[in-house]
């Protein structure tokens, strides 16, 4: 197996690689059985987490990943229930605590206690400290640091999002296809890259892509309002998947959008674990979130126990990921995966 | 080879053969009783894990008829399981064929009634046995894998039965059995009522007193007949001889082949068949890994690619041995045979030594041309020692023995040597490549006479022949016709070519050594079978046209299928077969012309730049393939090189077949062992 995607069009076998099966780890080396670098008399590191909307799973992989490995931890928990506003609040406590390290759980908190890495110094930010994160999507873009394979700054961490031409693999591996639809927001821009991005890959693995756009009502803002009408001209253009990009405002109509697709026995693929959960999606690639944090984790064992400083450290996606099929959704179209995909993927059953 | 010798010989490899035969029945048998009942288990583990992948999909209620993927992956289950034959899902009810690879039997029915071997599991899941799945066994693959493993043994028999051979030639060769041999080649010369003198045997021993009792015999009526010559040139001159006295005399001469005179030198061409085959073996065993350790060490040279870098030492080796000849025929006279013989023996020693040693690329290429330069003056002081001790009638059969050394030191020193690499590393085999340089240093030593101090006519490449040359057109056509491209086929084809075509399609190394192996065979086999029926029906022109045709012929081989082993073995034969045709003869052939364009034209220096033309061919060999390949791939260049030979042949054949003459002397015969 490799754990590079391969160049080369959409079949079913390219992808296999890339995805992990349960117990396949993508950093393996470091895990259970490694010698402890930490001597037993330490006293334990102090890490100060902050959640965003409480506990995950990925703070789960986190802690097993630094018990397994005997690093010695207390943690100091807090949490943002999804109220950016406390985030300063927090940077004042981890002044006075003064932890060896302070974790943070997705862009806005990340953002909020580290500051863009281009921003003023102006006392609001913890810049002395090391900071990992998890669940930051965009780092660069969102000016948390300049440069991935070298941050440059106090702050490194793990990437949950899955490069598109694997996701599109992915789709291939399942049921190989020759078009795509895609509905989007026009007025996000994530959304509109995302295109973009599409776009340049239709040469390359040897597809057409089939765009709509969700309508704007007066005020300029989008409306689900006509999104059945759209996919069924997506449809009617011979598309074979519906790809559910991580749009934000498509996030919150799955349930309207996934039943049409659903009514016009068109496949629906997609790059977030909700849409999939509680969405209704045919099939999804995600990044597993204990996978996520025991990523994290490994940064934050890198400096602590072997002191590598965090600006050094590159900030790194997870190179296997998790297929989830939805098997009622497949019965109902009678669209099944291919027999070898269930030694690996996971199977919804209900 | 003595009939006595010959005797002892088969005994000793008859029981070698017998040991060995028993040893290698018992263990294919094993391995063919053992390979059975391990498939069968194979393939029921795949069986069930395929038959658990189906049960997972029915049980999340995917229709056993909608099953996604299901020939695709028994497709690739069987591509990387050779020993199946098909695979195949039946519906449990009316025995319909669902999915399959390979050649299932269309109807579920007809599993049970098929004489292949299959293993059957029940496909089932939550709601029953629904289906079968069947494993069919290819019967072929057992066969197959049982008769590779028969070759290899071959092989090994093979190989084991002519080191055997070589090292009973070596005991016999001195000492107590030497003289047993001499006074049974005295009296067998003896019953043939011939009275000529043989080489004085130095053994003390019974067998010894009694050559020497016969020598003196012998020598005795030898002189006493030359003191009657004597009288009879005497008389003859004063008139006072009978006319029929002077017939009955040279009738007698004639009758007993009593020659007072010719006493040829105590050598025995056995010794030196030894040297050689020792000398020639150290170097044998360095071909299978001299060009991955040589490749290991290459360095970077300005302009040139590494490709070529890794062959400078090889074209280094082949040009100095090809360039050093003709000026070491006369300079072996001058100095001795057996003294340029030990020392080309010692640079061996020195070359190799130098090898195991070489901390760098530049060390290496020091060590090869040192080692190039020993074994140009091993061939050429050994075929010396051979011209020099033989009269015409005996040379052409101690030449084959000669020739006969090197071939079966090719055939055993590449598996010998992989061996030695595989389990000492590759520094550790060139130390026994020179330890065996050694042991032919110490056989030179005890058993070739030092010789020396004959003043030789041409010391060096006389290079007037080339005018004499280049005058002839029968001679051009031989030269570059015949000899050359024999030599580039050689090189190019089975040295270079082939190995890597088969390497390049993942062939592994025991199938490409066995391939390889069937041109040295036909060689060995062969050589001395054809040197013998062109010799005694004095149609050497023949041989060596249809040798060069045959060879042109394989030229056909880049239409079939290159990509099979099978074929390029068949061509490696046929091109065997071809060179053992034509090789004796061309050298002989050389002879021949150098008698008919009479005087002025040095034998000696014909056959200078007879060989410095034939490897030429050599070294362009694999330089020529290489351009070749490149340019236009394998078949192309095997069919351009080929067609080259085969196009020299015609063209010698056209210029000689006219008018062919009797053949001369048996001449100096190449090996086309380098």
């Amino acid at each position: 197996m490799t754990d590079t995607p391969r160049a080369g069009r959409l079949g079913r076998r390219p992808l296999l690689g890339l995805i992990g099966r349960a117990a396949a780890l993508p950093f393996a080396a470091s895990v259970a059985g490694a010698a402890p670098a930490v001597a037993a008399d330490r006293p334990p590191f102090r890490i100060y987490r902050i959640t965003y909307r409480g506990r995950t799973a990925v703070e789960e992989g986190f802690e097993s990943y630094l018990a397994a490995n005997n690093v010695p931890v207390t943690y100091i928990d807090r949490d943002a229930a999804r109220d950016p506003a406390r985030v300063p609040g927090f940077v004042e406590e981890i002044r006075e605590l003064r932890p060896d390290l302070v974790y943070t759980w997705g862009t806005s908190v990340t953002l909020g206690v580290a500051g863009r890495y281009d921003g003023p110094d102006d006392g609001r930010h913890i810049r002395d400290l090391p900071i990992v994160f998890a669940l930051v999507s965009a780092p660069v873009r969102s000016g948390i640091v300049p440069d991935r394979a070298a941050p440059g700054r106090n702050v490194t961490g793990a990437v949950h999002v899955i490069p598109l031409d694997i996701q599109l693999r992915a789709m291939a591996a399942y049921r190989p296809f020759t078009r795509l639809g895609v509905l989007y927001t026009p007025t996000e821009p994530n959304s509109i890259a995302l295109v973009d991005q599409l776009r340049t890959l239709q040469a390359s693995l040897g597809f057409t892509l089939i765009t709509r756009a969700f309508a704007l009502d007066a005020d300029g803002r989008p409306t689900v309002e006509g999104a059945e009408a759209r996919i069924a001209e997506i449809k009617a253009a011979g598309a074979d998947w519906l790809y559910l990009l991580p749009d934000t405002f498509l996030g919150t109509q799955y349930h309207r959008v996934v039943p049409a697709a659903l009514a016009e026995a068109l496949p629906t693929f997609g790059a977030a674990e909700l849409a999939i959960r509680r969405g209704g999606a045919l099939a999804a690639l995600i990044s597993r979130y204990t996978s996520v944090g025991r990523l994290a984790a490994s940064k934050a064992m890198r400096i602590l126990v072997d002191r590598a400083p965090p600006q050094e450290l590159p900030i790194e996606t997870l190179k296997r990921f998790s297929m989830i099929v939805n098997m009622p959704v497949a019965q109902a179209l009678e669209i099944y995966p291919p027999i070898e995909m269930l030694n690996y993927a996971e199977v919804i059953t209900k | 080879m003595s009939r006595l010798h010959f005797r002892l010989a088969a005994v000793l490899l008859a029981v070698l053969l017998a040991g060995l035969i028993a040893i290698t029945w018992r263990g294919a048998d094993l391995a063919e009783g053992a390979l059975l009942p391990e498939t069968v288990h194979k393939a029921e583990t795949l069986g069930h894990s395929l038959g658990e992948l189906t049960e997972r999909a029915l049980d999340y209620g995917i229709p056993l008829t909608r099953l996604v993927g299901v020939d695709d992956l028994y497709r690739r289950t069987l591509e990387g399981n050779p020993e199946l034959a098909f695979i195949a899902l039946y519906r449990r009810d009316d025995g319909v064929l669902l999915f399959a690879a390979g050649p299932a039997p269309a109807d579920g029915g007809a599993v049970a009634t098929s004489d292949t071997e299959t293993v059957v599991l029940p496909i089932g899941g939550e709601r029953g046995w629904v289906a079968r799945l069947v494993i069919g066994l290819d019967a072929d693959y057992a066969r197959r894998l049982v008769f590779g493993l028969w070759i290899d043994l071959a092989i090994v028999l093979a190989v084991t039965a002519l080191v055997a051979l070589e090292l009973i030639s070596l005991t016999f060769g001195a000492g107590a059995h030497h003289a047993f041999e001499a006074v049974e080649a005295r009296l067998a010369a003896l019953r043939r009522g011939e009275l000529r003198l043989f080489p004085p045997v130095a053994d003390t021993g019974r067998f010894g007193r009694l050559a020497q009792r016969l020598d003196a015999a012998v020598g005795a009526l030898g002189e006493r007949f030359a003191r009657l010559g004597d009288r009879a040139t005497r008389a003859r001159a004063t008139g006072r001889l009978p006319p029929a006295a002077g017939r009955e005399l040279a009738a007698l001469e004639a009758r007993f082949a009593v020659d007072a005179t010719k006493a040829p030198a105590p050598v025995s061409a056995l010794s030196v068949r030894a040297v050689v085959f020792v000398f020639m073996l150290a170097e044998e065993l360095t071909r299978p890994f001299l060009p991955a350790f040589i490749r290991d060490h290459a360095m970077a040279l300005p302009g040139l690619s590494a490709e070529v870098v890794i062959s400078l030492p090889l074209v280094l080796f082949l040009a100095i041995v090809a360039l050093a000849q003709p000026f070491l025929g006369g300079m072996t006279k001058a100095v001795g045979r057996g003294r340029a013989l030990g020392a080309g023996c010692a640079l061996g020693i020195a070359g190799h030594l130098g090898m195991s040693l070489a901390p760098d690329f530049v060390a290496i290429v020091v060590a090869r041309a040192i080692t190039a330069a020993g074994f140009a003056l091993v061939f050429v002081s050994a075929q010396g020692v051979i011209i020099d001790t033989t009269s015409t009638q005996t040379r052409g059969r101690a030449l084959a023995v000669f020739i006969g050394a090197i071939l079966v030191a090719g055939l055993c020193g590449p598996p010998i040597g992989g061996i030695l690499a595989d389990q000492f590393g590759t520094r550790t085999a060139f130390l026994a490549a020179a330890a065996l340089a050694a042991l032919s240093l110490g056989i030179t030593l005890r058993t070739v006479p030092r010789g020396g101090g004959q003043r030789s006519g041409a010391s060096g490449v006389d290079w007037t022949v080339f005018r004499v040359v280049a005058r002839s057109p029968v001679l051009i056509a031989l030269f570059f016709g015949c000899a050359l491209p024999a030599k580039l086929i050689l090189t190019a084809v089975c040295f270079f070519l082939v190995p890597l075509h088969l390497a390049g399609l993942e062939y592994d190394q025991a199938v490409i050594g066995r391939v390889m192996m069937l041109y040295a065979l036909a060689m060995v086999v062969l050589v001395p079978v054809f040197a013998n029926l062109s010799d005694r029906f004095d149609r050497r022109v023949e041989f060596v046209a249809a040798g060069g045709m045959l060879a042109g012929l394989t030229a056909i081989y880049a239409l079939a299928d290159t990509g099979s082993a099978w074929v390029m073995a068949a061509m490696l034969l046929q091109l065997g077969i071809a060179q053992a045709l034509s090789i004796a003869a061309q050298s002989a052939l050389v002879g021949v012309y150098a008698h008919r364009l009479g005087a002025g034209v040095d034998e000696t220096a014909l056959y200078g730049m007879f060989r410095l033309i034939e490897r030429s061919g050599s070294a362009l060999g694999p330089a020529l393939a290489g351009a070749l390949l490149g340019w236009y791939g394998f078949d192309l260049a095997l069919a351009v090189i080929a067609g080259l030979a085969g196009l020299g042949a015609l063209g010698f054949a056209g210029l000689t077949l006219g008018r062919r003459g009797g053949s001369g002397a048996v001449a100096p015969v190449s090996t086309g062992a380098e």
